[in-house]
């Protein structure tokens, strides 16, 4: 089942190789400068990577998901930062578009997006509402052959850069999800500063003040936007999850790599049984929880349901990858807690990993209540 | 319209933990990873280049183990035409050279490209002695090639400075660092290689003419582990100075 094909393995050293010699070079330069520099989207786009899991006929690199978890877990590893850019990107925004969209729709957008190089936004989250999507308070009133809304979102990957947003709002009948243009007259876009880890990404806080979208850029009918929007969501676990093990991978390695490096009364830290330990726990939760990703990718492919894998796969994971940055600093005392090394941007990446898509306390609501439906 | 020939070589991976087998004749293969030798993907790259400037058609040759297959799919994926394995567990350089020197006979060739050495073994044999077999022209350590009109000018690499060399085709270029930046390949089209045909032929059906080999491998070592740097210290520049000075002389005796 978990068997890689002579292709992935190509593709998947192709990753790594485009990782240590573009990625690795720039990712404290991304983290200090809370910037993506523009030519890593112009590669990635032309490697095929922004639009992983879309079909080739609309642009995209028609990859399953248990291709997709793998490159992110590769990205992961060396810029968190990097990783959620491109998750958000396809998991999100893109996905939405071309999994809820007509046939007119996605042509009009999705192949644009991709070749614009420019990361799509995807909007749910308001000041008062996160995963408790039905209390949401953005408003969108049809008036002719417009929608127009009202209202605020918060903490939006790629909400300034982006050129379209999926915005989710509630209509008359229920919640319902646009695509707003992201030079839409009445939409304001600021960058939020302060952010603790996955930095680079461009995180923003949209205003809408009677901003007017066509009707065409609805996705579906009214009233579908918050079954789209939980759909969404599982997948995008799958994703998160799938860096959680790139950035727990990344601890362990740099962990042990100092270990054998460094000594301390007359022996290299790799000779130290409590951290031989630590290490073997470490990866054997690492691997216990890539196969859980695997496991979620694989049900998603065959069309099988996975919210409850992808939930376990999210909460597990990010657990690890807290756990893992967390002995990484340890284990690297005062050189891991300095910038320098990038050891403490592997904690302050991890946090968000518990937090973004669903806190880890929701995703044990999902699997409690995944447990218990009927 | 170019005929490129590119003679690629999978080597284990520059960051590889190289161990040497109990026999001392060679290196244990298990858990290497292997890549395309970084001089051959300046090779391939400048191909690919070429090809998308003048058309023609690059045709990428290994000779190899089967494992060697992944870097031809590699080149199909990056914009090779054709790719040839030849397949041989192993091979001196001479017999190397004459064995696919018997299969570029069979084929048009204008340019053939390599690497100016394979990092592995760095013999460097393969790109005069395939210029030699084939009785052609030959420049190596090429950091600059232009083409024009069945020719071509290349700026190589010399003690000091550059040289610029012209040649007629059909012509042997082997590819030093700074000849070009390889892409990445777009990645849809390492699923699409996969399903490409790749030509193989097995060495042992390819006769060349007798010969006798150089050398043979008597014994392999690892090199002795770096000592580490010695810091020079004092109060001031003059003191250091003259510290390096006295170290030079007496325990470098280099000066």
């Amino acid at each position: 089942m978990f068997e890689l094909t002579e292709e992935h393995k190509i593709l998947f050293s192709t990753i790594e190789k485009f990782a240590k010699e573009k990625i690795a070079p720039v990712s404290n330069k991304i983290d200090e400068e809370d910037e993506i520099p523009r030519e890593i989207y112009m590669e990635l786009r032309d490697m095929g990577l922004l639009g992983i899991t879309i079909p080739q006929k609309y642009g995209g690199s028609e990859f399953d998901m248990k291709t997709y978890a793998g490159i992110l877990e590769i990205v992961g590893k060396y810029s968190g930062g990097l990783a959620l850019s491109l998750e958000a990107h396809n998991s999100l925004g893109l996905s939405h578009i071309f999994e809820f969209g007509n046939e007119v729709q996605r042509e009009r957008f999705v192949q644009k997006i991709i070749n614009s190089a420019n990361p799509v936004a995807w909007g749910l989250t308001e000041p008062q509402a996160g995963s408790d999507a039905k209390n949401l308070l953005t408003t969108a009133k049809k008036e002719g052959k417009h929608y127009i809304l009202n209202g605020s979102k918060i903490f939006i990957t790629h909400g300034v850069l982006s050129d379209y947003i999926v915005i989710i709002a509630k209509t008359d009948n229920g919640i319902t999800s646009f695509i707003v243009s992201g030079d839409s007259d009445g939409l304001t876009k600021s960058k939020i500063k302060g952010k603790l880890g996955m930095r680079g990404t461009d995180t923003a806080e949209l205003n809408l003040d009677n901003v007017p979208v066509p009707a065409e850029n609805m996705l579906g009918k009214e009233g579908d936007g918050y079954r789209q929007a939980m759909k969404i969501l599982d997948g995008g676990r799958i994703a998160i999850a799938a860096i959680s093990v790139g950035i727990a991978q990344a601890a362990v390695d740099s962990s042990l790599k100092y270990m054998k490096e460094r000594s301390a009364f007359n022996k290299t830290l790799d000779n130290f049984e409590a951290l031989q330990f630590s290490i073997s726990e470490l990866q054997t939760d690492i691997e216990a929880g890539r196969l859980l990703v695997y496991k979620a990718a694989t049900l998603k492919d065959s069309g099988d349901s996975y919210r409850k894998t992808a939930a376990m796969a999210k909460y597990f994971t990010s657990k690890t990858a807290m756990k893992a940055a967390d002995f990484a600093i340890q284990v690297h005392g005062g050189y891991g807690y300095f910038s320098e090394f990038g050891i403490n941007r592997l904690l302050r990446d991890a946090k968000l990993l518990e937090i973004g898509e669903g806190t880890s306390e929701i995703q044990k609501l999902i699997i409690f209540r995944e447990l218990t439906k009927d | 319209m170019v005929n490129i020939i590119v003679c690629i070589k999978h080597v284990p991976d520059t960051e590889t933990r190289i161990k040497i087998k109990e026999d001392k004749k060679g290196i244990e293969t298990t858990g290497i990873k292997y890549i395309i030798s970084p001089y051959d993907e300046f090779a391939l790259e400048e191909a690919i280049r070429i090809k998308e400037k003048h058309g023609g058609t690059v045709t990428a040759i290994t000779m190899g183990p089967k494992r060697a297959d992944d870097i031809l799919r590699t080149a199909l994926a990056v914009g090779a035409d054709n790719a040839i394995h030849i397949l041989s567990e192993n091979g001196d350089s001479i017999n190397t050279v004459m064995t696919i020197g018997e299969v570029i006979k069979t084929l048009p060739y204008d340019i053939i490209l390599t690497g100016k050495e394979a990092v592995d073994y760095g013999m460097g044999v393969f790109p005069s002695g395939i210029a030699e077999y084939l009785g052609i022209n030959n420049i190596n350590n090429v950091t600059k090639l232009d083409i024009s009109n069945r020719s071509l000018v290349a700026s190589r690499q010399v003690e000091g400075g550059d040289e610029i060399v012209e040649a007629s085709f059909p012509v042997v270029i082997s590819a030093q660092k700074g000849l070009n930046t390889p892409r990445y390949p777009a990645l849809p089209n390492i699923f699409k290689a996969k399903k490409r045909e790749v030509k193989i032929l097995d060495a042992k059906s390819i006769s060349v003419p007798p010969f006798i080999s150089g050398g043979s491998l008597v014994e392999l070592s690892l090199p002795p582990p770096k000592k580490g740097a010695k810091m020079v210290e004092g109060q001031t520049p003059e003191e250091i100075a003259a510290k390096l000075i006295k170290m030079l002389k007496e325990e470098a005796k280099v000066l």
